[in-house]
């Protein structure tokens, strides 16, 4: 029998706080404006380079450096739409990529389990993508699927398994587009046409995007730049995430990598608009840190990253894929990870970034732990309540019931109570935690209802003839690979 | 027509409803329903439906106290009609209360409506009771076991000095005695003598059935 997957809660955006001052937002854009025009980013795609010198870039073929104007940079970006739907297997699914709504995305994309039976570590396969989209398929507050994990048994069509797993296990948005030979990218789109049913309703409600990461500092990936080319035609949204890491590839200080991404996306979003204009794109930047002594990827730095991110991509007019979420770097669940993906959700309300939280993932988005969705969704269901909207009713004030019961008796036999005892929602960890008297820690309680979703939640499934079409654009994408490979 | 109104005090008890519970009740008798039918076809399967859907989850305690509530309005009209020798089942008597000294009443309340859905015959002689009382309510109800709450440091003692009363009173070997409260522990229950300690009212259960020996 199948399942009902719960509508999505987002979390509203009024609550967003303004770290960045419109003065210092301007001379962060002059700072990317002056690093797209003097020293340029490197784009090795012929391609690509033709595009730009069509479009009167200052375009270096044997460096494959291209310089943009900040005319030609606002002009490109003149096109690109702020406001966009990355839609859902059902309309009330879709996002509403607006500035008014932060949904919450699944982290990605990780490439080690804990396996659910073994409790040993080991490499992550599809069967762990399609588990975890239908746990998100169940978790209300989940929105966006991303593969937490990579389809490490499909080789070079990883990515659209990935994609696959998604659309065949969760009526949610999923990112299903990411680096790939672009040779490989019409079939992510063909998979698309086919959930939405087709190629209007594609453009109109893309059930994927892409997230596309550039190369610190300054360059983008050859294959990475030609797949968002193939994906920006057919009109499905793509990020494109900047990851600057503080001292190695890039300057030592916040701004210094927060203006060196910004141009390395801002030159990607740019060449998008340029050949397809009115292309959906978003913005994303993620700063990490080296670690000083061991070179080592820290991505808890005590900075509000996610709240400037969020604030930059709102300033070039486009939407913005980060800003506060639960992934950390703690190698296991215990105080740390409790913490910091604790403090991380409490930044999501003030970032009001349009796609955030990043669930599941630990040591540094690399691992997976089942129950640690669970956790984080238990966290960010407090800081949803804690920020929702109050609504104030005199007639809540009960005075009526606290006249009846009178002092030194109880309220558990009024009507009123039986009405409203409802209306507080208990997250599944503290609701069953209080449950009977064993002394039980949060995570087993986790894992519990982590293991209670797994056995009984089975999203509705797409159409047999859906499915048939998708198990031939594989096949026909995994022979397109052993092609390439060859 | 007897099995209308059967299955409408069931309902009542279900629905939580003690006004229409008293009503069906005077009914039946009105209508010379036999009243130990009315208990045993109508509010004892009521109120273990009541007690399924609370595990379940569907209820919540509110729901059970009303529950409880009305299957006692029930009561309080059919029992007086039963006639000599009728008797319902129940799997134990049970005093309850809360020790002197101590005003704190939801906890013991909760546990009473907890072995009242499930099966007990529970008399709650109230707040602010001393071990004279626990003693004359244990006789006069013959109860199989005796309920004592303390929410204080202050009073827990007092549920040291009812052990003690009922040794006195030469009842102890007669009578299990539980106790509960946010001071008490398993481990001063057994100091104390008590032959049970409940963390809260669905433990309560659970220890009472155990003390009677009967099937959980």
């Amino acid at each position: 029998m199948n399942s009902k997957t719960p509508d999505i809660l987002a979390f509203s955006s009024e609550n967003k706080r303004e770290v960045l001052s419109q003065t210092q937002l301007d001379t962060l854009k002059d700072g990317t404006l002056q690093i797209l025009q003097e020293v340029g980013v490197r784009f090795p795609s012929a391609k690509a380079l033709d595009i730009f010198a069509d479009h009167g870039a200052d375009v270096d073929r044997n460096t494959q450096i291209v310089r943009i104007s900040a005319d030609l940079v606002d002009k490109a970006l003149s096109t690109a739409p702020r406001s966009f739907i990355l839609g859902g297997r059902e309309p009330r699914f879709d996002l509403i990529l607006d500035g008014k709504h932060s949904y919450l995305s699944t982290d990605g994309c990780g490439t080690r389990v804990i396996d659910l039976e073994t409790r040993q570590e080991r490499h992550s396969q599809k069967e762990d993508v399609a588990r975890m989209a239908r746990i998100s398929d169940a978790l209300p507050l989940i929105g966006f699927f991303w593969p937490l994990v990579s389809a490490q048994d499909h080789g070079l069509t990883a990515p659209l398994h990935e994609c696959h797993a998604g659309l065949t296990n969760t009526l949610k948005h999923v990112r299903g587009g990411t680096t790939v030979f672009p040779e490989l990218a019409p079939y992510l789109v063909e998979m698309a046409t086919v959930v939405a049913g087709s190629d209007a309703e594609r453009r109109k409600r893309p059930p994927i995007c892409a997230n596309i990461c550039t190369i610190a500092p300054l360059a983008q990936d050859e294959h990475g730049i030609e797949t968002a080319l193939v994906f920006a035609e057919a009109g499905i949204p793509t990020s494109f995430m900047a990851m600057p890491t503080m001292g190695s590839t890039a300057p030592a200080t916040p701004w210094g990598a927060l203006v060196s991404g910004d141009a390395e996306v801002v030159s990607a979003m740019v060449l998008m608009q340029l050949a397809h204009p009115g292309a959906p794109v978003f913005h994303s930047i993620e700063v990490s840190l080296m670690h000083p002594r061991t070179g080592g990827y820290v991505t808890g730095v005590d900075f509000p990253f996610g709240t400037s991110t969020v604030q930059i991509a709102h300033n070039w007019n486009v939407p913005s894929l980060g800003g506060g979420g639960t992934s950390c770097d703690a190698k296991d669940i215990g105080w740390y990870s409790g913490s910091a993906t604790g403090m991380g959700a409490a930044f999501i309300p003030v970032s009001g970034g349009e796609i955030c939280g990043y669930l599941g993932m630990l040591d540094g988005s690399m691992l997976l732990y089942p129950e640690q969705i669970i956790l984080d969704h238990e966290l960010c269901y407090e800081v949803y309540q804690a920020y929702r909207e109050l609504k104030f009713d005199e007639a809540d004030l009960a005075l009526d019931v606290i006249k009846s019961v009178g002092p030194g008796s109880h309220f558990l036999r009024e009507k009123h109570t039986r009405e409203h005892i409802r209306d507080f929602l208990l997250g599944p960890i503290t609701e069953e935690i209080y449950l009977g008297d064993e002394r039980r820690s949060s995570r087993e309680v986790a894992l519990e209802k982590f293991n209670r979703i797994n056995d009984t939640h089975q999203p509705e499934p797409l159409p047999m003839e859906k499915l048939s079409e998708l198990d031939r654009i594989l096949a026909a994408a995994d022979k397109e690979a052993a092609r390439l490979q060859a | 027509m007897s099995e209308e109104l059967i299955g409408k005090l069931k309902q009542a008890v279900i629905d939580g409803e003690p006004e229409d519970a008293e009503i069906f009740a005077k009914q039946a008798l009105d209508q010379s329903v036999d009243p130990l039918d009315c208990i045993n076809l109508g509010l004892t399967p009521g109120i273990q439906e009541v007690g399924e859907l609370f595990s379940k989850g569907d209820y919540y305690l509110p729901e059970l106290i009303i529950g409880a509530d009305a299957m006692k309005a029930a009561l309080d009209i059919l029992e007086p009609a039963l006639v000599s020798g009728q008797e319902r089942e129940v799997v134990g008597r049970v005093v309850l209360g809360t020790v002197a000294g101590d005003l704190h009443e939801i906890g013991k309340t909760l546990v009473g409506t907890m072995l009242t859905a499930n099966g007990f015959l529970v008399t709650d002689i109230g707040v602010d009771q001393n071990s004279e009382a626990f003693v004359a309510a244990i006789k006069e109800n013959k109860a199989d076991i005796v309920g004592a709450s303390a929410l204080l440091t202050t009073t827990m003692l007092q549920q040291k000095k009812l052990i003690e009363a009922l040794e006195s009173a030469g009842i102890r070997d007669s009578v299990k005695v539980m106790i509960g409260g946010a001071p008490v522990t398993d481990l001063y229950a057994q100091e104390i003598g008590a032959d049970g300690y409940a963390e809260d009212a669905i433990s309560a259960v659970d220890i009472a059935y155990r003390l009677m020996d009967a099937p959980v």
